[in-house]
């Protein structure tokens, strides 16, 4: 594996928020739903930010969308989860769960 | 509030340190701001992306990026060592000219005089020229590595102008010192864009893309004498 191949927890966060949003993520509600069900708030430069790192690996892929009057008419640049990206989820998942395991004091909590 | 009035200056901003989709995250931002986040919001969200934006440059290019600001930072306080012992050359020359009992309003004058005509010149091309080895440095992005040079340069003389403003308020005499440098430090900070100007240009007119054009103009040109000849 590469030096920077495992990901990093905003990048795991804004691909899971991604994948939970579907064909409605763009930089807004992402930013958003992070903040959701996480509790923190993120800034939107750093959603950009991994989207950039995410997307230079081949773990997702970009679509410009519509300019709406909100935004002063700038189009919208939605995001999806790829295959790579899936791997990647699943690998950090695995990861976690075998991390979990063998905490004592931890045993039996899901991550 | 309405997107289409963002906060002055802050779109130029952000076009200028985001290389990843500016306009979308622009836009993202105009949406949020739209729909009723404040405007101290919307001030802090561009400053983390300026900082998000140096923080992924010294992590991608971190040796030329640090240099270019440290050349920068480096070069400020030597313009001004260069520019003070020039000046220390200056009057002691002309004190053996004219001898040390020159009335005050003469003095004042010559001062003023070499400020305009010597000191601020040579100091805003002084910093044109770091400008350029600054933005020639660091070439990913030479506009946001000019722009934190303008900042040291701010940095370096505003606390000057503001020292000159709250002594000489008292005085009329002196009162339009602090205006006089203030427009000094904008020649200056005029002279380091121009300085990264100048080499971006000469990058630009080297691109790939820029020699095919010319090639492809210069082939036109050929074919369209030769056609007049053939007339």
């Amino acid at each position: 594996m590469g030096k920077n191949s495992h990901l990093s927890t905003h990048e795991l966060m804004t691909l899971l928020a991604i994948l939970r949003l579907g064909k409605e993520a763009y930089g807004v509600p992402i930013s958003r739903e992070i903040e959701a069900q996480s509790g923190r708030e993120v800034a939107v430069s750093g959603i950009y930010a991994a989207l950039e790192r995410l997307e230079n690996r081949g773990l997702i892929t970009a679509e410009l969308g519509e300019a709406t009057p909100q935004r002063g008419g700038r189009a919208k640049t939605y995001f999806r989860v790829t295959a790579a990206g899936l791997r990647e989820i699943h690998a950090a998942k695995r990861a976690f769960t075998n991390l979990w395991r063998g905490v004592p004091g931890l045993e039996g909590r899901s991550p | 509030m309405n997107a289409h009035r963002l906060p002055p200056g802050t779109s130029w901003l952000l076009r200028q340190v985001s290389s990843y989709r500016a306009e979308s995250l622009i836009g993202d931002l105009a949406e949020q701001y739209a729909s009723g986040r404040g405007t101290a919001w919307y001030y802090r969200q561009v400053i983390l992306a300026v900082a998000t934006c140096h923080v992924r440059l010294v992590r991608l290019h971190g040796v030329r990026f640090l240099g270019a600001i440290a050349l920068g930072a480096g070069g400020v306080p030597l313009c001004i060592a260069l520019i003070e012992w020039l000046s220390d050359i200056f009057w002691h020359h002309e004190m053996l000219i004219f001898g040390s009992n020159l009335p005050e309003n003469r003095l004042r004058t010559i001062d003023l005089v070499m400020f305009w005509v010597a000191w601020t010149p040579l100091t805003a091309l002084l910093y044109g020229i770091i400008g350029r080895f600054v933005a020639h440095i660091y070439r990913p992005h030479p506009k946001l590595v000019v722009g934190s040079f303008v900042c040291v340069i701010l940095a370096s003389r505003l606390p000057w102008t503001l020292k000159l403003f709250l002594v000489d308020l008292d005085d009329s005499q002196y009162v339009s010192y602090p205006v006089q440098d203030l427009v000094a430090t904008f020649l200056c900070v005029a002279g380091a864009w121009c300085g990264a100007l100048w080499q971006m240009s000469i990058d630009s007119a080297s691109t790939p893309r820029a020699v095919a054009q010319r090639r492809t103009r210069d082939n036109t040109h050929t074919i369209s004498d030769f056609d007049g000849e053939g007339r």
